[in-house]
């Protein structure tokens, strides 16, 4: 019906049966969802070996108190809210471990904070993710043979910066900038192949 | 975002100035960077503070370098499916607790519990204290209940998750939860006290220690929360696999042990054959025989240096280890090679070292050696032993005896001869291939069997302390007179320690030798 097809794909709506079908309908969200949640952790300042854990914690949060999700709204939206709390409680823990630097992760939080105010643009965000990672691929195959291999490195075997330094016989410093540069780079080219699939 | 284009030129140059952006953009720039990257400098975070609340377009800079660092770090998984699989086995958790929870609750107060509309109402204050107090006593008895079936019953099944597989108990010990001989049905195993050895229908054998908390998916796949579990696969049993917070343990056909700690750390120690580590954020790595590692969050795997082996040979009074911490300095990559501890464990016929199968016998026509019998052993291993700065480090708790069996073909290193004393007494490690380096030159037996002799040396010390051993290479002498790497090639040392009475002053001559005890603490190479 056209009016099924026009709700949104994470909608939780009046047609789910309880129980079973609740639990099968909501690891079809974690499948959907899990990406595009963790790079909003990651946003709000979290280091990246915790991502995963807040994100978790949120999708087990999510699940518990699924019968207070406010069915024809964005479940998407809505665990960005449990996320966003997660956060908030980790930094007013003592030690924060979690958080990369605290100021700027509160400032990152605050914001988030205020953007929530205006949901539109946060799930259009979200949308956007699948097309980014899309061309984020392309993009991986563009690059040529040493900033690969710094990939390689940095974010599939997830070395150090001075392990990283050591093999490229530079410091730490050095690679940080490297990836600052090769980080801008990825940005443009997949702001291209976005605007090359607008065009 | 400041525009750059993807050359290999990044590599070289040093940052530069992007379009639009503040004065200090490169320290921001630096600064911003190295707290995505995590590892920030003194002074970094002010800096990045401080643009982030005067220039707006450096807020979309960090967002921008966030998202695509979590982009490339999700790109980087190697599977997805695995994050989705640990959010089913929490929300799971969650409902097998909630159930057991109901079910006793249920079991209490009748299956009306929880559907009773509970009311304020304005009576009598008596009544309504007596009402709270009445609720308050069958809670407690509720909670009682509740804590004495995990403890007294140590196995629950709650009405849950994964299917129930049928074990058979084996062996158990300090624990009345289980009576060897016995079948059960279980899915989920809380063990709080003893040990127990389970059989699955597969023929794989569980060795749980407690504390424990485990639950079967299936017959080949066990989610581990928190404990050891030591597992013998056996022919039928490939590929049963443990997973742990950190990630999963595929058997490939062999012996290996799981511990899951509290602080979410996991230790995976191979005993023999091969397993393989399949971890979100790590990727798939292979451990073989002899090797063992430390995994937590995302770091990459860590050398885990001792691994307690169980001593399943002789009951001995004494059940604690007298030796603890058991390390070496050898640094180098991809060094898994692990101690083996085996607490009482000395005995004829024991394994000798972790990474290759000979067993220490008595000297043919000998007993074993009875000062030996029921001490400590460290499993040693062949790996590293030419390595001229190594030193082998272990702690005692109690005044000890310290044994070193060393290759009695060659002439004892410095440190040896100068700390410690030959007792003229041999064992010999027995079972190695003939065509080894380490074995050259010997003949096997009329039995077939190739045999180093090793000479035991001791050394008493009367305190709690540390202890440094140091390589088993030959003397300064010897070594300068011949090359380390040809044709000189003693085996690993072994290493036995016995508990020993403390000494008694004054009354004739004390077990221990005062003269050596003044030097203990290191055995080193000088």
């Amino acid at each position: 019906m056209a009016f099924c097809n026009n709700l949104p794909a994470s909608t939780y709506n009046d047609i789910m049966p309880k129980k079973k079908t609740n639990t099968k309908w909501f690891m079809e969200q974690v499948e959907n969802e899990q990406s595009g949640l963790k790079g909003f952790i990651r946003m709000l300042g979290v280091r990246p070996e915790s991502v995963d854990d807040i994100a978790q914690e949120a999708f087990v949060i999510a699940y518990k108190k699924l019968e207070m999700f406010e069915r024809g709204t964005n479940f998407g939206a809505w665990l960005r809210t449990i996320a966003r709390n997660l956060v908030r409680n980790e930094l007013r823990r003592q030690g924060r471990r979690r958080v990369l630097a605290n100021d700027v992760a509160e400032f990152l939080l605050s914001r988030a904070e205020e953007k929530s105010t205006h949901p539109g643009v946060e799930v259009e965000q979200a949308e956007q993710h699948e097309q980014q990672v899309s061309a984020l691929r392309k993009c991986l195959q563009k690059l040529p043979a040493r900033s690969r291999r710094l990939v390689q490195q940095r974010y599939f075997e997830q070395l150090s910066l001075g392990v990283i330094a050591a093999d490229e016989d530079t410091n730490a410093n050095n690679v940080s900038q490297i990836l600052f540069r090769l980080r801008s780079a990825l940005s443009d080219c997949i702001q291209k192949q976005l605007g090359d699939i607008g065009a | 975002m400041t525009k750059s284009k993807i050359t290999d030129e990044n590599f070289s140059k040093t940052s530069k100035n992007g379009v639009g952006l503040p004065q200090e953009d490169v320290s921001f720039d630096e600064a911003m960077g190295r707290i995505v990257d995590g590892e920030p400098l003194p002074g970094d975070e002010q800096i990045v503070i401080d643009n982030l609340r005067d220039h707006p377009q450096c807020i979309q800079q960090i967002e921008c370098h966030l998202a695509m660092d979590a982009m490339l770090f999700d790109e980087a998984r190697w599977n997805t499916q695995s994050f989705a699989e640990s959010v089913r086995v929490s929300i799971e958790a969650e409902e097998t607790k909630s159930v057991f929870v109901r079910g006793v609750q249920e079991a209490i107060f009748g299956s009306g519990f929880g559907r009773i509309n509970l009311k304020c109402d304005l009576g009598d204050a008596r009544t309504s204290q007596r009402k709270w107090l009445g609720h308050s006593v069958v809670l407690a008895a509720a909670c009682s209940l509740l804590l004495a079936s995990l403890l007294a019953g140590g196995i629950w099944n709650a009405a849950a998750i994964g299917q129930p597989v049928l074990v058979q108990v084996d062996r158990v010990a300090g624990t009345t939860a289980f009576t060897a001989g016995d079948q059960v049905d279980l899915r989920t195993l809380v063990l709080p006290e003893g040990t127990v050895d389970l059989r699955l229908p597969s023929g794989v054998m569980l060795e749980c220690q407690s504390p424990l908390m485990a639950r079967f998916e299936h017959p080949m796949r066990l989610h581990l929360s928190q404990g050891r579990i030591d597992i013998d696969v056996g022919e039928e049993g490939a590929g049963f696999t443990v997973v742990t917070p950190v990630g999963e343990v595929v058997d490939l056909g062999t012996r290996f042990a799981v511990n899951a700690s509290v602080d979410g750390e996991v230790r995976v120690a191979v005993l023999s054959g091969q397993v393989e580590l399949r971890s979100q954020n790590v990727g798939t790595v292979s451990l073989v025989d002899g090797e063992a590692v430390r995994l937590s969050g995302s770091q990459a795997p860590r050398r885990l240096h001792s691994v307690e082996i169980k001593n399943h040979g002789i009951d001995h009074d004494r059940k604690d280890s007298v030796i603890h911490s058991v390390s070496d300095n050898v640094d180098l990559p991809k060094t898994r090679r692990f101690y083996g501890l085996v607490p009482c464990g000395m005995r004829d016929g024991v394994r000798a070292f972790r990474d290759r199968t000979p067993k220490w016998e008595s000297v043919p026509g000998e007993d074993f050696p009875e000062g030996l019998l029921g001490a400590d052993l460290i499993q040693t291993f062949q790996t590293h032993r030419f390595q001229r700065k190594f030193q082998l480090h272990f702690s005692t708790s109690q005044p000890s005896r310290i044994y070193v069996f060393y290759d009695a073909r060659y002439s004892p290193p410095d440190w040896l001869a100068r700390d410690f004393v030959n007792t003229g007494i041999q064992i010999r490690s027995v079972g190695w291939r003939s065509a080894s380096i380490v074995t050259r030159g010997i003949e096997a037996d009329a039995w077939g069997n190739v045999a180093i002799p090793h000479d035991i040396w001791c050394r008493d010390i009367n305190r709690a302390t540390s202890v440094v051993l140091g390589p088993p290479v030959l003397s300064e002498k010897d070594l300068n007179a011949t090359s380390e790497f040809e044709g000189v090639k003693p085996s690993m040392y072994g290493i036995a320690v016995q508990p020993i009475a403390p000494p008694v002053t004054n009354i004739g001559k004390s077990t221990v030798d005062d003269r050596r005890v003044k030097a203990i603490s290191v055995g080193s190479t000088k």
